[in-house]
């Protein structure tokens, strides 16, 4: 089949490679460069790493001292492994909230259905950020959520959330809910309920058929909505800064604090360039297993 | 009913045990009392009696929207009755959820989980039991497969099946268990018309080889009458008739079961009170079985094989009507005759082709006479 596409066909799938390639892959590469370069004061802040004053060839200035320097510094250790356990609790709690949410939204009356969609998407129609600082509100000590609860009683000191990692949870549970409810409902939708006729008819009780049939049929939902949810928020700088505390060290706010506040490039780029290895290689695999996993209609 | 399989253990109600129920005489396994369905406004099943027994195949036939597959579905426990009974065996099941009931359904999709081997879809419901040891489901799946012909394909996922190994899994899948009653719900509809002629016979053996109760929905009259003992004719969620083939087609009840099932032709007209009708456009009163009171208005049913049809004048005959062939389809065996009365009523006629003649005999225009023996007649009122 490859052998045979045809010239139009070549230039049409050119278009969205070569978007990529410029928009996706050269940023890639000059990040990538300027991890491997020298940190200095001046702008831009880093040495060349191509040295043209001596003439062809060349010299190279080259080195992983920038990574060494992320993999011997605690910092840095640390705040990889407490993002990637945010985002691993914050997807499992994506996935317990949001199936549930997915199963009934799926199996709503169809009138219903674009309804209850439709409240899932709504919140992308107000700015993140503004969502964010909203939380705040909220959860704040002399917030929204301690007033109610003080007025009902229930409560005598306000809960101090903000500034913690349940803060930090709840924003990023609140703001990648939809990510993780829409590809469920998506597979969900598609299933012949049939299905669970024949479960049922076959002896099998509700909650048994759901784990024999609804549940391994959805896999391929759970999987691309946990990845929707997981990676960026692996990545996440505007809730933990916003929301987290002093303590709340995730790598989104250590590129940051790099970047922007030390003026160190090309220590920031070896930053992330570990960061996407550290993901791409995951992924991969995981996006394996799911065609394996996938079954033909 | 034929014997169980070897190693078929016959499963018992789980709701109590099998006995006579009062009321219910030997030989009923399933009833049917004033069962109601509405949905909303509509009445899909508009109250029905029906009884079917022990080891029948029986066939629910009618139009598209008639009310069968709702009927279908409130025995498999998918669907509840607004109103009514249904018992199996003498047990009350109406609000028995549909995985207690011991009865399975084969899926007009079939319904096949497409995630598991065709061994896991067997094995399925013997699972659910939870008190078989593994290799006594194993030994039963592999019976099942054996019972269908699909002993090599154990290993195989849905996809990988033709459209009739997916039926025969989904068959195979629904008798695993021994269920008191099998219910096929459109059975063959997806399969191609050569392949379903074969499959109707299949399942007829299976069905006497395990024995069990077969209810079958279908809108199809030939499909129904080639595979059923019996059959009940619906129509707007009522049935109009219950019978075996034979008597439904030899003694409709009414109009509708006469058209719906095989080919009729109507004769409307008044009784005269001498075992004659007036029949309409037809100058001649034509001879009915048996009496009728004068001035009833009623319908006289003659099916197309039953008349007899003759370029010359039969001598002695008794219903003679006279007209023109319009159009011959020739099908080998038989020939389907339109024939045009003086009134422009057509008649239907099929005449064997019993000879191997080099002319193709009757054709179109010719002038024919028809004529039928009283008795070959019914009278719908």
């Amino acid at each position: 089949m490859k052998a045979g596409i045809g010239w139009g066909k070549r230039a049409v799938l050119a278009a969205p490679y070569g978007w990529l390639s410029l928009f996706f892959l050269v940023p890639l590469v000059i990040v990538g460069f300027i991890s491997l370069a020298e940190p200095r004061v001046g702008v831009p802040p880093y040495e060349p790493i191509f040295d043209w004053s001596g003439g062809w060839p060349p010299a190279l200035h080259a080195s992983f001292d920038n990574f060494r320097l992320l993999f011997s510094d605690d910092l840095y250790v640390s705040a990889f492994f407490t993002s990637l356990k945010i985002a691993g609790i914050s997807t499992l709690l994506c996935l317990l909230i949001g199936y549930p949410m997915a199963l009934a939204i799926a199996r709503a009356a169809p009138e219903r259905r674009g309804v209850l969609l439709m409240l899932v998407i709504l919140p992308f129609w107000t700015s993140f950020l503004i969502r964010v600082y909203a939380w705040m509100g909220i959860l704040k000590e002399e917030g929204l959520l301690n007033m109610v609860l003080q007025g009902l009683g229930l409560i005598d000191d306000p809960l101090v959330i903000l500034n913690t990692d349940l803060a930090v949870y709840i924003g990023i549970v609140y703001s990648y809910l939809p990510f993780m409810i829409l590809p469920l409902i998506g597979v969900l939708e598609r299933q012949d309920p049939a299905l669970l006729e024949a479960a049922a008819d076959l002896g099998a009780r509700p909650w048994k058929a759901f784990l024999a049939v609804t549940l391994p049929l959805s896999i391929p939902g759970i999987v691309a909505g946990s990845l929707l949810v997981f990676v960026p928020a692996v990545g996440e700088y505007v809730i933990p800064d916003l929301l987290g505390g002093g303590d709340t060290n995730m790598l989104g706010k250590a590129l940051w604090d790099v970047f922007s506040l030390n003026r160190d490039w090309p220590t920031a780029s070896a930053l992330a360039a570990s960061m996407l290895a550290a993901l791409v290689l995951p992924l991969a695999l995981v996006q394996r297993l799911q065609r394996r996993l996938e079954v033909p209609e | 009913m034929g014997a169980d399989l070897p190693g078929c253990v016959r499963r018992r109600s789980r709701v109590g045990k099998v006995r006579q129920f009062g009321g219910v005489e030997a030989g009923v396994l399933i009833r049917f009392e004033r069962v109601e369905k509405r949905f909303g406004a509509v009445a899909a099943v508009a109250g029905i009696d029906l009884d079917i027994r022990e080891g029948e195949f029986f066939s629910l036939l009618g139009p598209s929207g008639c009310g069968k597959t709702t009927l279908l579905r409130m025995l498999a426990g998918l669907e509840t009755p607004s109103a009514g009974r249904i018992l199996i065996a003498g047990d009350d099941m109406t609000a028995v959820p549909p995985y207690a009931r011991p009865v399975n359904m084969m899926f007009q999709s079939y319904a096949l989980f497409p995630h598991m081997s065709v061994a896991d879809n067997v094995a399925f419901g013997l699972r659910q039991e939870g008190k078989r040891d593994k290799a006594e489901i194993k030994r039963r799946v592999a019976e099942m497969l054996d019972l269908v012909q699909l002993g090599g394909m154990a290993g195989r996922k849905p996809h990988q099946l033709s459209g009739g190994q997916r039926q025969r899994v989904a068959l195979a899948r629904c008798l695993a268990k021994s269920p008191r009653v099998v219910l096929l719900d459109e059975p063959l509809a997806a399969l191609d018309k050569k392949l379903r002629q074969q499959t109707q016979l299949e399942l007829v053996r299976i069905q006497r080889q395990v024995g069990i109760t077969f209810v079958m929905v279908t809108h199809d009259q030939e499909e129904a009458m080639t595979m059923s003992t019996r059959m009940a004719v619906m129509k707007d969620g009522l049935i109009r008739q219950v019978g075996t083939p034979h008597e439904l087609y030899e003694f409709p009840a009414d109009r509708f079961v006469a058209d719906f099932i095989g080919t009729a032709n109507f004769f409307e007209g008044a009784a005269q009170g001498d075992g004659r009708i007036k029949a309409e456009g037809i100058a001649e009163s034509l001879a009915i079985p048996g009496t009728i009171a004068a001035g009833a208005g009623i319908a006289l049913m003659v099916r197309p094989e039953k008349i007899a049809i003759s370029r010359e004048r039969p001598a002695g005959a008794v219903n003679l009507l006279e007209g023109q062939v319009a159009a011959t389809a020739y099908h080998g065996d038989v020939s389907l005759h339109q024939v045009a009365l003086a009134s422009g009523q057509l008649v239907l006629v099929t005449a064997a082709n019993l000879r191997h003649a080099a002319e193709p005999g009757i054709g179109g225009g010719d002038r024919v006479f028809l004529s039928w023996h009283p008795d070959n007649s019914v009278v719908l009122s």
